[in-house]
C-alpha cells in the first residue's frame, strides 16, 4: 500500500461521485416563502420545458440543442439530471392510445406499464403480465412504454416481451417513420432528436410465458426470459424467445427456436426442453448478488420451465414472478 | 397473582391506540415537520477514505457560497471526547468519539457540517470545502484487527470509563469472557460434537423515517433540541415530536449535538435531515459477527459442554460494542440452564467501516442463530424431535441459570430466578399451527422440483437491563376526572403512550381516553432510559403502575372524607369510588373538583420511579415452512409463525404488532440483507434499490400465537415483547432447509446462489431429497459427524 | 419558471424550478404530509395521487405536474372527519410509527377505487410500492379488506 502524502480536495472530486457515496440532505422545511425560493442561487442552469400540443411541433422541438422527450419522468431522474438542459413533455400530445383492430395492437407511446396492463386486459396478455410484475405499484403508474424502449435498461420488464412480439416504433422527429424496435435498438443515431410515438404489435393467438429472476419480487430483475409460441396439431409451429439483461443487453435465441419449430410436443417434454436448454449459449455479468455461474445456470433451468409453461398455458397466469 | 390470571377492564384489551389517528390523518409532526421559522439547513461533509488523517481543512471557498452562515469542524469544535450511546451512566461503551475530528475511520465519517439559508447553498458549500487528507492503510478484515501489524484506529485519550476489558492499541473495543465447569471433562464426555462456524453481516435498521434533529432557542434562552456542547444541562431542554421507527438506530445522539451546537452559535434554529444514503452509511448498523460454537452431547441428547466464541465488528467505534457482545452470551446461554460445563469467550474489534450500534435483539439475534442450528443438530443426531427435546431442556419457572449472574451489560449481571415460563406450550402451540408433525423429515415434494421442510427456533431476551434501567413517572388528576400522565418513556412507533395509559388505567378504572399521557419532554416528563432493552412495557410500565396506584390512595382518601367513611371500605370501579354495597358512590369528577376547590384542597397528583431488579425474560418458539427449489436454490417461506410469552399482554394487538414487525425484519435479515463493500470500505449498496427488505408482496402467511403466563413482577403480570421475535426468522429458516434438502447454510444472508452451491457440493444430501421419507424420523447415523 | 397546481382542491400559484421534484415543492409548499424516505422511488412514504393516480412525488418533475390535480393524504380525510380507509387502520391496529401511514392510506383508496373487493394478492400487490418496518404489514393488510367492506362500492 503506497503510504506516500495524498492531496484530495473535495471539490476537485465530481459532484457525482461525492453525491454517489453519500446523498447530502435534501429535504426541506416548510417554512420558506416562495419569494426566499425565487432568490435561490444555483450553479446548474434552470432547465427549459416545453409543452408542446400538436406532433408537428415536435420535430423543431428536438432539433433544438440539448432537448429530450419527456414522459413518466422516472427514467430522466434515474440518470440525473444535471446534464438535462431542456425538456419536452409529451403528455399534451394524445400518444396515451390503446387501439386493436384485427390482428394488430397500437399502443401509445406514453401509456404507463399500468395503464397498458389494463389496457391490454391484465392477466389476459403477455405483456401485460409481464408489465404488471415489474416494479412497483406507484412506478408501474409513471413508467411509460416509450421511456422504457428509449432508455432500455438491462432490467427492462418491457423489453423482453416487445421484442418477441417484434414490435414496431412509430418515430416522429429527425428519425421519423415506422422502424422495427430491433433496428431501433442498434442504431444509436435513430434515437437522437427523435419521439417514439406509438408501439405496434401483430397479436396472432400466442400462448406465451414471462420470467424475471429477481431478489424480492419488486426489485429490478437481473434478467428475463420471453416465450411466445404457437402450436398446432401437437407440433410447435412457431417460437420466438427472447432473454434480456444478457451480455450484449438481450438476445434471441434463434438456435433454440430453431431446434424447437416443427417439433412434435410430447406430453412430457422434459426431454424436448432439455435439449432446447442445451443450445443456450448465453453470458452475464455479475450483478445483484448473482455470480455469471449462477446466472447462467438459473437461465438454462428457467428457459425449460418458461418453455413449459407456455406450452402448457392456454389460460392466463397470474402476475409474479412467473407469469 | 403467580400463576393466575385476574380479570381485568383495561390491560389485556385491544384498545386502540391512542395517536393512531392524528398519524393516520397525518396531523402529528415528525422532526422533518416541524414549523421552524427561519430555520437554517445543515448538510455534512464525509470522508471518502476509509483511514485518513486530516492535515487542514480551507472553508474560504465554502464560506463565500451565498446563503453559507456557519462551518463546523475540528477547527472550531471542541473534541470532548464521549460515546454516542446513552444506556446508562457511565456508558459502557469507550469513549472514542469526538464531534469532528481529524482522524478520519470510515467511508462515511464526519468532516465538516455547513449550515446555510437554503439546502443547496449547505451542499453547495460542502462540496467547496478543501480538505488536506492524508491517507493511512485501512483496516477492513476484521479477522486481522488484532494482529500486530493491523492498522489502529484508537489510542491515545480514548478510553472506557468503567473497568472493562478495552484495549485500543490492538484495536479491541471490547473483550467478554465468563466460563463455569470443565469444558474439557464435558467434551471427554460427548458421544458426538458440533462444532462450526457462523457468520452475520451487518445490517441497517431501515426505519422508514431517516434521521433527524432540530434545534432550537425559546423565548427563554434556553436551547431545544429533538450534553456534548458546553452548556449545564439546564439551559437545555429535549423534546420528541413522533419518531418513525428506531429499532435500536436512534438510541444514539448522532444528530442531536450538531443541530444544537449550530443553534447555539448561531442563535437560530436549526435542522439536519438525513437522507437515506446517509441513514444507511453513516448512522448505525447491527455488529457483524463470527462465531464458533462446539457443542457435546451424549446418547440421551444432554449437551455435556458448550463452547461459544465471538466476534463481533464494532466498526469504527465501539458503541454498544461491549454490551451487545455480552447479550449474545447473556441472552442465549441461560435458555438451556442444565448444561454444566460452559464457556464464553468474545471480542469486539474496530475495523474503518460503518459504525455498529444498538439494533433489534442486540447480539442475541447474532448468538441465536448459530446456537439453534446447533440444538438442531443435536437432536438429530440424538434422534429426537428437536421441539421435544426444546421442551425437555429449556428453563423453566423457578429455575435460575449462572449465566444470569455472570454476563450483564457491560458490568456484572444480576441474578435472577425465572418466574413464568410458557415455553413450552409456545412450541406445543406453534408446532401445531405449522404441521410440525406432518411436515417435518418427510421432504414433501411441492410440484416437479420444490422441496418442503419445516425449521424451528428458540428464543428469550430480557425485559430492561436489571439495576440499571430506570423509568419514572407523574401523574395528576384534574377536575373533570380526567387525569395526565407524564412519562419519560419514549413512543416511537411502539404504542407506549397507549399501553402505559393502559395500565394507569387498570389500576384506576377509568377509560383510557381521560388519561392525557405526555411523553419525553424533558422540561415536563421525568427520566426514563427510553425504547431500548425491551425495557418499556416492565420497567416503565411498573413506574406507571407505582405512580398510579398512589394515585388511587389520594383518590380513595378523598371519596371517604367525602362520604365520611374509611378509605378501607371503598374499592375504585368504572370512574367511581363505591362502597361494597355499590349503593353508596361518589364520581371521579366530584372527587376532583371537591379536592381542587372545596374543602382541604390539594391537587391529587403523584409520582414514581422504578429500576428494574430482574429483567424477566420473554420467550418465543418460531417455525418456518419453506419450499426449497432444488434445481435453483431459491428458497420460498410459505409460511411463518411465532408463538410467543410476553407474560400478560397488556394490548394484545400492540403485542402482536411487535412480533409481525420484527419477523419480517428477521425474514428479510436471513434471506437478502447484508451491507457489501468495495475494496475500498465504501458501502456499495446504500440504497433500497440494493439493499432489499421485504414488501407486502414478498411477505408469506405470518401466523402469531400470544402464550399467556402471568408474571408475579410485572404489571398486571407482563413481560417486554419489543424484541424476542427478531431473533427466530434466520435459524428457523437455516433449520428447514436443512430439513428440506439436507444442507445447512451457516452464514447469513441464505441466498439462493449458496443454497445451489451447497447443493451441488453435497450431490449425495441432493439425491437423497429426491425419495420422499414417509417414516417421520431420522435417519442418520449416530457418531461424531459435521453436517 | 410559474404556473398553477392544484393541491387537494386548491388552486396556487406558484414559482419553481425546471429540475424540481414534486416532493420538494409540495413539503416546500407546507404539505408535509409527504414525507421524504429513501428519494428513489422505493419506499412510498411520498406517495400522492395526480390526477387520481398513485405516484411517487420524488420521482415525479414537479414542472410536468403544472396544471394539474393533487391529492395527499390530508385531501382524503382530516383528524376530525377521517376517510374511511383512514378509520380502518386505527381499527386494525396497523399504525405504528405512522410514518408509512399517509403512503398506505392513499395506496389503499387508490386501489379500492379501482378494485371495490381485492384479493388478498390483489392487495399486496397494489401496495408494494409502501415499505414498512414496523408492521410486518400483516395489519396493514387486514385494514384495507375492513376498509373494503365499508366502503360502498363506488369508492367513496
Amino acid at each position: 500500500m503506497d503510504n506516500s502524502l495524498q492531496r484530495t480536495k473535495a471539490a476537485d472530486i465530481r459532484p457525482r461521485r461525492l453525491l454517489d457515496s453519500l446523498d447530502l440532505p435534501r429535504p426541506r422545511t416548510h417554512t420558506e416563502s416562495v419569494a426566499a425560493r425565487k432568490e435561490q442561487v444555483n450553479e446548474v442552469a434552470e432547465i427549459q420545458w416545453y409543452f408542446p400540443n400538436e406532433l408537428e411541433e415536435v420535430p423543431d422541438l428536438l432539433a433544438r440543442e440539448g432537448v429530450i422527450p419527456h414522459s413518466g419522468g422516472t427514467g430522466i431522474l434515474w440518470g440525473g439530471m444535471t446534464r438535462i438542459r431542456a425538456l419536452m413533455d409529451v403528455s399534451r400530445l394524445e400518444l396515451k392510445f390503446c387501439r386493436i383492430h384485427g390482428g394488430t395492437i397500437d399502443l401509445g407511446a406514453a401509456l404507463s406499464y399500468s395503464e397498458t396492463a389494463a389496457a391490454l386486459g391484465e392477466s389476459g396478455h403477455l405483456l401485460g403480465r409481464s408489465l404488471c410484475a415489474a416494479a412497483t405499484e406507484p412506478l408501474r403508474n409513471r413508467i411509460s412504454l416509450g421511456g422504457s424502449i428509449s432508455m432500455f435498461p438491462y432490467w427492462s420488464d418491457l423489453m423482453g416481451p416487445l421484442l418477441a412480439y417484434e414490435a414496431e416504433l412509430s418515430l416522429v422527429g429527425a428519425n421519423g417513420g415506422a422502424r422495427g424496435l430491433g433496428e431501433y435498438l442498434q442504431n444509436r443515431d435513430l434515437r437522437q432528436n427523435t419521439l417514439i410515438t406509438s408501439i405496434r404489435l401483430q397479436d396472432r393467438s400466442w400462448q406465451g410465458a414471462y420470467y424475471r429472476h429477481t431478489r424480492t419480487l419488486t426489485d429490478r430483475p437481473a434478467f428475463s426470459i420471453t416465450v411466445l409460441l404457437r402450436q398446432s396439431a401437437g407440433r410447435i409451429e412457431e417460437v420466438r424467445i427472447v432473454v434480456v439483461g444478457c451480455s450484449g443487453r438481450y438476445k434471441r435465441l434463434s438456435v433454440v427456436e430453431k431446434l424447437l419449430e416443427g417439433s412434435e410436443v410430447p406430453s412430457d417434454p422434459s426431454e424436448l426442453l432439455e435439449q432446447a436448454a442445451q443450445q443456450l449459449d448465453i453470458d452475464f455479468s455479475a450483478r445483484m448478488g448473482f455470480s455469471t455461474e449462477y446466472l447462467r445456470a438459473c437461465a438454462a433451468i428457467e428457459l425449460k420451465r418458461t418453455l413449459a409453461s407456455a406450452l402448457g398455458s392456454s389460460s392466463p397466469s397470474k402476475p409474479g414472478s412467473r407469469s | 397473582m403467580a400463576g393466575k390470571q385476574l380479570k381485568h377492564s383495561y390491560v389485556g384489551k385491544p384498545l386502540l391506540k391512542n395517536d393512531a389517528l392524528a398519524l393516520a390523518t397525518a396531523q402529528e409532526w415528525f422532526t422533518a415537520d416541524y414549523p421552524l421559522e427561519g430555520a437554517l439547513h445543515c448538510a455534512l461533509l464525509y470522508s471518502p477514505h476509509a483511514h485518513a488523517q486530516i492535515r487542514s481543512i480551507d472553508t474560504e471557498a465554502a464560506l463565500a457560497v451565498e446563503g453559507v452562515v456557519d462551518i463546523l469542524s475540528y477547527q472550531n469544535v471542541s473534541p470532548i471526547l464521549h460515546t454516542s450511546a446513552g444506556q446508562g451512566y457511565p456508558e459502557p461503551s469507550p469513549y472514542d468519539s469526538v464531534l469532528f475530528d481529524r482522524h478520519m475511520r470510515f467511508v462515511g465519517d464526519r468532516v465538516a457540517l455547513v449550515a446555510a439559508e437554503t439546502l443547496e447553498a449547505a451542499r453547495e458549500g460542502a462540496q467547496k470545502i478543501e480538505v488536506d487528507y492524508e491517507f493511512l492503510e485501512p483496516l477492513l478484515d476484521r479477522g486481522r484487527a488484532m494482529e500486530k501489524q493491523a492498522p489502529k484506529l484508537h489510542g491515545g485519550e480514548d478510553h472506557a470509563k468503567i473497568p472493562v476489558a478495552y484495549e485500543p492499541e490492538k484495536n479491541l473495543a471490547a473483550e467478554v469472557e465468563i466460563g463455569f465447569g470443565d469444558l474439557k471433562e464435558g467434551f471427554a464426555e460427548a458421544e458426538f460434537i458440533e462444532e462450526q462456524d457462523y457468520s452475520l453481516p451487518a445490517a441497517s435498521h431501515c426505519a422508514m423515517e431517516p434521521h433527524a434533529a432540530a434545534a432550537y432557542i425559546d423565548q427563554r434562552g434556553r436551547l431545544v433540541v429533538s450534553k456534548l456542547i458546553e452548556l449545564p444541562l439546564h439551559r437545555i431542554r429535549v423534546i420528541k415530536p413522533r419518531i418513525g421507527g428506531g429499532f435500536g438506530g436512534k438510541q444514539e445522539v448522532i444528530l442531536e449535538p450538531l443541530a444544537a451546537l449550530v443553534t447555539w452559535r448561531t442563535k437560530r434554529p436549526a435542522r439536519l435531515v438525513l437522507s437515506r444514503r446517509e441513514v444507511f452509511v453513516a448512522t448505525r448498523t447491527r455488529h457483524a459477527a463470527d462465531l464458533h460454537l462446539k457443542t457435546g452431547a451424549v446418547k440421551d441428547g444432554r449437551i455435556t459442554a458448550l463452547q461459544m466464541n465471538c466476534l463481533l465488528e464494532a466498526g469504527a467505534y465501539g458503541t454498544h460494542s461491549l454490551t451487545v457482545l455480552s447479550n449474545v452470551g447473556a441472552k442465549v446461554l441461560p435458555l438451556f440452564n442444565k448444561i454444566e460445563n460452559i464457556r464464553f469467550h468474545g471480542r469486539s474489534v474496530y475495523t474503518n467501516l460503518p459504525v455498529s450500534g444498538a439494533y433489534r435483539g442486540y447480539g442475541a439475534t447474532q448468538g441465536y442463530f448459530a446456537w439453534n442450528q446447533q440444538i438442531d443438530a443435536v437432536a438429530r443426531w440424538a434422534g429426537q424431535d428437536v421441539v421435544e427435546y426444546c421442551k425437555r431442556w429449556h428453563i423453566r419457572s423457578g429455575e435460575t441459570s449462572a449465566v444470569f449472574e455472570a454476563l450483564g451489560e457491560g458490568k456484572e449481571g444480576v441474578s435472577q430466578v425465572v418466574q413464568s415460563c410458557g415455553l413450552s406450550e409456545c412450541l406445543d402451540r406453534g408446532a401445531r399451527a405449522i404441521g410440525w408433525a406432518e411436515k417435518r423429515d418427510r421432504r414433501i415434494r411441492v410440484g416437479r422440483d420444490k422441496v418442503k421442510g419445516v425449521g424451528l427456533a428458540v428464543a428469550m431476551q430480557g425485559s430492561g437491563i436489571p439495576l440499571i434501567d430506570m423509568g419514572a413517572a407523574s401523574m395528576k388528576m384534574n377536575e373533570d376526572g380526567s387525569f395526565n400522565l407524564y412519562v419519560g418513556a419514549t413512543d416511537i412507533g411502539t404504542g407506549s403512550d397507549t399501553i402505559l395509559a393502559q395500565i394507569a388505567a387498570e389500576v384506576i378504572q377509568v377509560a383510557i381516553e381521560k388519561i392525557v399521557v405526555l411523553s419525553s419532554d424533558t422540561d415536563l416528563t421525568p427520566f426514563d432510559v427510553g425504547a431500548y432493552a425491551s425495557s418499556t412495557t416492565y420497567v416503565s410500565g411498573l413506574a406507571v403502575k407505582t405512580c398510579a396506584e398512589k394515585i388511587a390512595a389520594q383518590i380513595l382518601a378523598t371519596a371517604a372524607s367525602l362520604l365520611e367513611t374509611s378509605a378501607e371500605s371503598l374499592h375504585l370501579e368504572a370512574e367511581k369510588a363505591c362502597d361494597k354495597t355499590g349503593r353508596r358512590s361518589i364520581s371521579f369528577e366530584e372527587i376532583a373538583t371537591s379536592a381542587t376547590y372545596n374543602r382541604d384542597q390539594y391537587q391529587i397528583q403523584a409520582q414514581a420511579s422504578y429500576t428494574c431488579q430482574q429483567s424477566p425474560p420473554p420467550f418465543i418458539a418460531q417455525f418456518a415452512e419453506v419450499d426449497v427449489d432444488l434445481q435453483t436454490g431459491r428458497v420460498e417461506v410459505v409460511r411463518f409463525v411465532s408463538a410467543a410469552d410476553c407474560g400478560q399482554p397488556i394490548n394484545p394487538v400492540l403485542a402482536e404488532g411487535q412480533i409481525e414487525g420484527a419477523v419480517v425484519n428477521g425474514l428479510s435479515y436471513a434471506l437478502w440483507e447484508e451491507y457489501l463493500y468495495d475494496e475500498n470500505g465504501r458501502m456499495t449498496n446504500p440504497r433500497f434499490w440494493d439493499y432489499r427488505i421485504f414488501t407486502a408482496r414478498d411477505t408469506p402467511e405470518l401466523q402469531t400465537i400470544l402464550v399467556q403466563s402471568v408474571e408475579p413482577t410485572g404489571p398486571f403480570g407482563a413481560k417486554s415483547i419489543g424484541e424476542v421475535a427478531i431473533n427466530g426468522p434466520a435459524p428457523a429458516i437455516a433449520n428447514a432447509v436443512y430439513d428440506a434438502v439436507g444442507v445447512r447454510i451457516r452464514d447469513l444472508p441464505i441466498t439462493p446462489e449458496k443454497v445451489w452451491r451447497a447443493l451441488r457440493e453435497h450431490s449425495g444430501a441432493a439425491d437423497a431429497a429426491g425419495e420422499t421419507d414417509g417414516t417421520g424420523g431420522t435417519n442418520r447415523p449416530k457418531g461424531s459427524r459435521r453436517s | 419558471m410559474t404556473g398553477t397546481l392544484s393541491i387537494n382542491g386548491t388552486e396556487l400559484r406558484i414559482s419553481l424550478r425546471g429540475d424540481e421534484v414534486l416532493l420538494d415543492l409540495l413539503r416546500d409548499l407546507g404539505y408535509t404530509e409527504v414525507k421524504e424516505g429513501c428519494r428513489e422511488g422505493a419506499c412510498g412514504s411520498c406517495l400522492v395521487l395526480l390526477e387520481g393516480v398513485l405516484v411517487n412525488s420524488c420521482q415525479v418533475l414537479a414542472a410536468s405536474a403544472l396544471g394539474r390535480e393533487i391529492t395527499t393524504v390530508k385531501g382524503l380525510g382530516t383528524f376530525h372527519r377521517p376517510h374511511p380507509v383512514q378509520e380502518a387502520f386505527v381499527e386494525a391496529g396497523a399504525v405504528q410509527c405512522g410514518f408509512c401511514t399517509p403512503g398506505m392510506v392513499l395506496a389503499t383508496f387508490a386501489l379500492l377505487k379501482k378494485n371495490p373487493r381485492p384479493s388478498e394478492e390483489q392487495i399486496r400487490h397494489a401496495l408494494d410500492g409502501n415499505l414498512c418496518r414496523c408492521t410486518g404489514y400483516v395489519k396493514i393488510i387486514e385494514s384495507v379488506k375492513l376498509a373494503a367492506e365499508r366502503m360502498a362500492p363506488d369508492g367513496r
